[in-house]
């Protein structure tokens, strides 16, 4: 079995209406849930200093605690100095009327992301980013150790060829190869997703996500 | 002859590598398939025959490669090289557009390669050229850079050149160059040095005449005779009285260089109204003229000057870059664009629209760059809140208008208006844009500081700074000055290294002189303040530790910022001629120690694995090496502070903070025919032979709550206000940027509430800000708390608890008292008091129920084997006031819950209370002392010295009677006891209530066998113990 090879079900798509009415109902169910920031408590995804502790689908937690303060889990910046692979750690995250942002240090890069508990998934898009270079090949990175392997499939924006997918780096280096979205690395114990090529997407076009069952 | 041995041998080579790398290695699948089958022979040396490596590498890992980042990792596509004469050329086929041209240049002593084109890249920053071998092929070959393009990376098992920056394209950078050399014995190297110095274009001094092979040996030997045996202090004065007095002191003490941080000599630590070359006109009232007299004042008296700078930084009101009609626009700045809404003077948020294709700086962006700083016009904003970032108009709001105070500014700016977005380090300094005139000037201007002051150190603290733009930025200013010094100088950056270009340090004369290397052996003297005064041990301790960083340069020092010796602190520390005896001894011995000597302190002390976060690479020991001088030679004699296991510290050293060293603390008690019989208040363990143990008594105040009957002896009655930010605290901010960013106390309001209560008064509004795993909640006048750490490794929020707004005055109480009902979770619970500095004091919730726990200063924490010193408590200022109060759970152990509820915190008075006639009983000896210490004294007792009182400064003050029966300790564990038969009597004197006693540190002292050490020129008698 390829554990990397993503096991696909069907993507909910989203139109931009419906996303900025379920983005605001999300808001005030968020708002009535956790009455105020709560550092994730009550979220299906919450972290401790970057550290992920929860990771709740479709009401069950999954998150593998164990190893959840290992080296590598939670968000990452990963780019090339020209010399070494730098890994970023993005330590600070909090929930806000539904959102949650994670950010780097002094605030920037700053990372959004709309949370969607279905009966039986959960949706984690990339909804906004701000503070990333142009044309950096930057990417974001989230490991989640995981007390079973999870099923994973990508939302619109993470699959490299959809219409509406990030334009390729005109960066000649990047001739042939795959074009920027979202990868998922799917291990037995572990979930790792990658949002490639932030510093190259196009304005306007989605920045991809992953449905989690 | 040797070159056609070297080329035939090459060639030779070269056919046996090819023949095994056909049979043997196989190229990434990626290349396979695309590389030629045979590559293109080669027709003379090369940097791969150099390294004894096949054209192609030959290896895997080995050669020429192109790398780039594929979104997940790094991809390396290996270089085919192809050579005609002194050209090379490197390319891959699955890029066919890129290729890489290079110049070759080889003597009998190196082989120089430029690169002269790099064609077929984009501007991306992603992708790096990499020459790499592994040290089982290259032999004995090192590499030197030869201009700022190149990062070279000679370690052990590996050698590797970097060509990092190929998305530079300003046509006056150099692409990058280097030259390899053999290494043989030192007298080949130096020739290979200096071959490569005199033929290359490797920065070289102004001397204004030919720059030959003898001139280099000439210089070198200049070099070696400024600074053989160099010995320094820092001084700090105000006024040119205090310097010239204390530079005297430091010639009679035969301390070579004087060491003058910026607080003395340019009167701001990072510029802020003045230019970085500027002169602070408080102590050289005639600017440069007066430090010109003054270095050639140390000069006749056979002294070097150094001053310390922070690299070529803007002050944000630099009267001639910034406070002016138009901001230079040479500063470094990362994104243009326009207003795009009118900005009036009392508006509080600027609508932002930056031009097409702004985006923020590349994220090699450490936390001291700061993106808050706006140039509208000719005035500066500073925006700490930045929104909508990916939106055409970006909204900029909390902001600072006029940072720049520039009386120019009109206040009110018309849409449309020019905005630029300006790079700030630190939040303190602007840049100069490193491809700008300003920035080839301001490099200049600080190579003629050196050569007119005739300063002997080139300072680059700060030297990350110049990477705002250009990650290669210090090194291109560091290179300009170079090529301008006239004069033998040493170097130093805040990375720890020398400048990069301080090549002498790699001739083999210059690196005997361990004296030059980065960190120097100090003794410590620091007065009594919101620390002890410095003793003895500290300073053992502070120099055999500084040894292992090879620290060789003695001198004194104040071992926290700003790192001076004052006139003040020269003339009030006690110690001050034990202190010289102590340097003049390690003059003997430091220069040329044995590595036996250094193996022995290595058994001693091993490197800090505090689980608090440390700054610096410092050591930790149970022991001090105390280092003595005898007639027949050196000893190291271990010398322990008898501590609990698991509950006290070890000595450490902390980052800009000095020796730190375990202590228990304790009051003493009423000797009394019911506590005759009480159990120790202490077990400590003694690790050596039985002897007299020696005693450190430091007596501090009582703690007390609420008002004192008049007649009481108090503590001078501080001001209600904390003393106002003076320039010495601003610069104290600047240079402490941590404690910059934990805020500082604001100013308290006149009709600020005075209060020794830290929780909120019921009905008061107090805003929580929860911060990591601890949750607080007032409920009446208890603070609950909870916490869990569902993680396998045990969580440390120490800087992340929850935290409320207060403003309270400390009046210089240290003490505090706090009641915790416990869960016994083994979790910590903090309490962190933030004024100007932070202050941490731990509980361990290691019981069950209600208990009242007194803290008497915020210094327990540091030896607290549970807690320790942490960088960002060493600071405090206890006349000050409190701005912020943090408490949660500092630790928690893996998947562990902790709950505990928090009553009365509560400051507590100082109340001077002195120890009157105390007994100490440790094991079955026993000391009686008769007579009375005072709050801050200290009393010492050693068998062959008697008890001795000190001040709280060490000045010895008077001797009195003892009466020690049995006094000798053997090795294991020791019951201690102190009791003291005058508490009671002269408590009803002072009218104190049973319970205001004062409190003792108490350090108890055994030796361990001494060891002899060596020096290189010393004895030939192997090193013994006793």
């Amino acid at each position: 079995m390829n554990l990397s090879a993503p096991q696909r079900f069907l993507p909910i798509p989203v139109a931009p209406l419906c996303k900025v009415a379920s983005l605001v109902a999300m808001s005030l169910c968020a708002s009535l849930l956790s009455a105020a920031a709560d550092g994730g408590k009550g979220q299906p995804v919450a972290f401790t200093h970057g550290r992920p502790h929860t990771l709740r689908i479709a009401g069950k937690e999954v998150i593998d605690n164990t190893h959840s303060s290992e080296e590598g889990s939670g968000f990452f910046i990963l780019l090339f100095n020209g010399s070494e692979l730098l890994e970023l750690p993005l330590k600070d995250t909090s929930w806000e009327h539904g959102l949650l942002t994670v950010r780097g240090e002094r605030d920037f890069p700053r990372f959004t992301f709309e949370a969607r508990q279905h009966h039986d998934r959960l949706e984690l898009e990339l909804i906004k980013m701000e503070g990333l270079p142009i044309g950096r090949d930057a990417t974001l990175r989230l490991r989640l150790p995981t007390q079973r392997p999870l099923q994973s499939s990508l939302l619109p924006g993470g699959h490299p060829a959809a219409p509406h997918a990030p334009r390729a780096s005109p960066s000649s280096l990047m001739n042939g190869k795959p074009r920027p979205g979202v990868e998922i690395e799917n291990a037995p114990a572990s979930l790792t997703i990658y949002w490639t090529y932030l510093g190259d997407r196009d304005a306007g076009a989605p920045l991809g996500g992953v449905a989690l069952k | 002859m040797r070159k056609i041995s070297l080329i035939a041998f090459t060639i030779l080579a070269c056919v046996t590598a090819f023949y095994f790398y056909s049979l043997h290695f196989e190229l990434p699948l990626a290349s396979k398939s695309l590389e030629p089958a045979q590559p293109a022979p080669l027709s003379t040396s090369n940097p791969l025959t150099w390294l004894d490596l096949a054209p192609d590498g030959g290896h895997p890992r080995d050669g020429f490669f192109l790398s780039f980042f594929n979104g997940k990792r790094v991809e390396e596509i290996p270089l085919h090289i192809d050579q005609s004469n002194d050209r090379l050329v490197a390319t891959t086929p699955r890029f066919p557009e890129v290729s890489f041209e290079f110049a070759l240049r080889e003597t009998d002593r190196y082989l120089a390669l430029a690169l002269i084109k790099a064609s077929g890249l984009d501007t991306s920053r992603d992708c790096g050229l990499l020459l790499r071998a592994s040290r089982k092929r290259t032999g004995r070959v090192q590499v030197i850079p030869l201009d700022y393009m190149i990062k070279a990376d000679a370690k052990s098992d590996t050698l590797a050149v970097h060509w990092p920056y190929l998305w530079n394209r300003h046509p006056d950078d150099p692409l990058g160059s280097f030259a390899l050399y053999r290494l043989g014995d030192d007298a080949s190297n130096d020739a290979s040095l200096t071959s490569i110095w005199v033929n290359e274009d490797f920065p070289r001094p102004a001397t204004g005449e030919p720059w030959t092979e003898a001139a280099v040996g000439k210089w070198i030997g200049r070099y070696h005779q400024e600074f053989a045996g160099l010995s320094e202090t820092t001084l700090a004065a105000s006024n040119a009285d205090d310097l010239y007095f204390l530079s005297d002191k430091m010639k009679g003490f035969g301390v070579r260089r004087i060491y003058l941080h910026t607080d003395t000599w340019r009167g701001e630590y990072w510029p802020r109204k003045q230019s970085f070359v500027d002169v602070n006109q408080e102590v050289f009232p005639n600017g440069r003229e007066d430090l010109a007299r003054y270095s050639q004042y140390l000069s006749k008296n056979g002294m070097l000057l150094r001053l310390h700078s922070v690299s070529a930084g803007i002050g944000y009101c630099d009267a001639k870059l910034v406070k002016t009609t138009s901001v230079n626009g040479d500063i470094a700045r990362w994104a243009h664009g326009t207003l795009a809404q009118p900005l009036s003077a009392s508006d509080q948020e600027i609508h932002f629209r930056p031009a097409p294709g702004t985006s923020f700086p590349h994220l090699r962006m450490p936390a001291h760059w700061n993106f808050q700083y706006f140039c509208i016009g000719n005035e500066i904003v500073r925006a700490k809140v930045i929104q909508e970032a990916d939106q055409p108009v970006w909204r900029l709001s909390d902001l600072q208008r006029n940072v720049n105070d520039n009386p120019l500014a009109p206040g009110s700016h018309p849409a449309g208006t020019p905005v630029t977005a300006l790079y700030s380090s630190y939040g303190q300094n602007f840049v100069p844009a490193p491809d700008s005139p300003l920035f080839e000037k301001m490099a200049v201007q600080y190579a003629d500081l050196i050569n007119r002051m005739h300063l002997s150190h080139q300072h680059f603290d700060g030297a990350e700074i110049h990477h705002a733009i250009a990650p290669w930025g210090f090194d291109k200013l560091s290179a300009i000055v170079a090529r301008h010094l006239k004069h033998p100088v040493t170097s130093s950056t805040s990375g720890g290294r020398t400048a990069p270009w301080n090549i002498e340090m790699r001739f083999s004369k210059i690196r005997a002189l361990k004296e030059l290397g980065y960190w120097p052996a100090t003794v410590p003297v620091l007065l009594d303040s919101h620390r002890n005064a410095s003793s003895l041990l500290d300073a053992h301790y502070q120099i055999g530790e500084h040894l292992l960083l090879h620290g060789r340069r003695l001198g004194f020092g104040k071992p926290e910022p700003m790192f001076g010796l004052s006139r003040q602190a020269e003339e009030e520390h006690g110690l001050m001629p034990e202190f010289a005896k102590l340097i003049e001894a390690w003059k003997g011995a430091i220069y040329n120690l044995s590595p036996a000597a250094i193996d022995y302190l290595h058994k001693h002390l091993s490197p800090i694995e505090r689980p608090l976060r440390q700054r610096g690479n410092h050591y930790e020991s149970l022991d001090v090496p105390v280092m003595e001088k005898r007639a027949d030679g050196f000893y190291f004699i271990p010398t322990r502070v008898l501590g609990r296991a698991g509950i006290d510290s070890p000595w450490i050293v902390g980052q800009e903070f000095g020796a730190l060293g375990p202590r228990q603390y304790l009051q003493a008690q009423t000797a009394t025919a019911s506590e005759a019989d009480a159990p120790p208040q202490l077990v400590v363990e003694n690790p050596h032979a039985a002897q007299p143990p020696g005693v450190i008594l430091h007596v501090l105040p009582a703690l007390g709550q609420g008002s004192q009957s008049e007649d009481v002896a108090q503590p001078s009655p501080p001001a209600l206000h904390p003393k106002s930010h003076n320039r010495q605290d601003q610069q104290l901010d600047d240079y402490s940027t941590g404690t910059h960013r934990n805020g500082l106390a604001g100013d308290l309001a006149a009709d600020a509430p005075l209060s020794t209560e830290l929780w909120p008064k019921a009905g008061s509004r107090v805003e929580i800000e929860q911060k990591g795993a601890t949750r607080l909640a007032f409920e009446g006048e208890a603070i609950l708390l909870n916490a869990k750490n569902p993680h396998s490794a045990p969580l440390w929020d120490v800087a992340e608890l929850p935290s409320w707004r207060c403003k309270i005055p400390l009046n210089g109480r240290r003490g505090l008292a706090i009641d915790v009902e416990g869960d016994n979770s083994g979790a910590c619970l903090v309490v962190q008091l933030h004024g100007r500095g932070v202050r941490d004091y731990v509980v361990k919730l290691d019981f069950k129920g209600r208990r009242r726990i007194i803290i008497p200063n915020g210094e327990v924490a540091w030896s607290n084997a549970a807690w320790g010193w942490r960088f960002d408590s060493k600071f405090f200022v206890y006349d000050g006031a409190l701005s912020k109060i943090s408490l949660g759970f500092g630790y928690l152990p893996a998947h562990s819950k902790a709950r505990a509820v928090v009553h009365g915190l509560t400051l507590l008075d100082n109340i001077a209370a002195p120890l009157v006639n105390p007994t100490l009983t440790v094991g079955n000896a026993t000391l009686h002392i008769e007579g009375a210490v005072e709050s801050g004294h200290y009393l010492t007792y050693e068998a062959e010295a008697g008890a001795r009182v000190y001040d709280a400064n060490w000045n010895f003050l008077r001797t009195l009677p003892a009466r020690a029966e049995k006094w000798e300790v053997g090795p294991g564990k020791l019951p201690v006891r102190l009791t003291a038969t005058g508490v009671a009597r002269h408590q009803a004197h002072q009218r104190l209530s049973p319970g205001q006693k004062p409190w003792l540190e108490l350090q108890l002292l055994t030796r361990g066998p001494a060891y002899r050490f060596q020096t290189l020129e010393g004895s030939t008698q192997a090193e013994s113990s006793e």
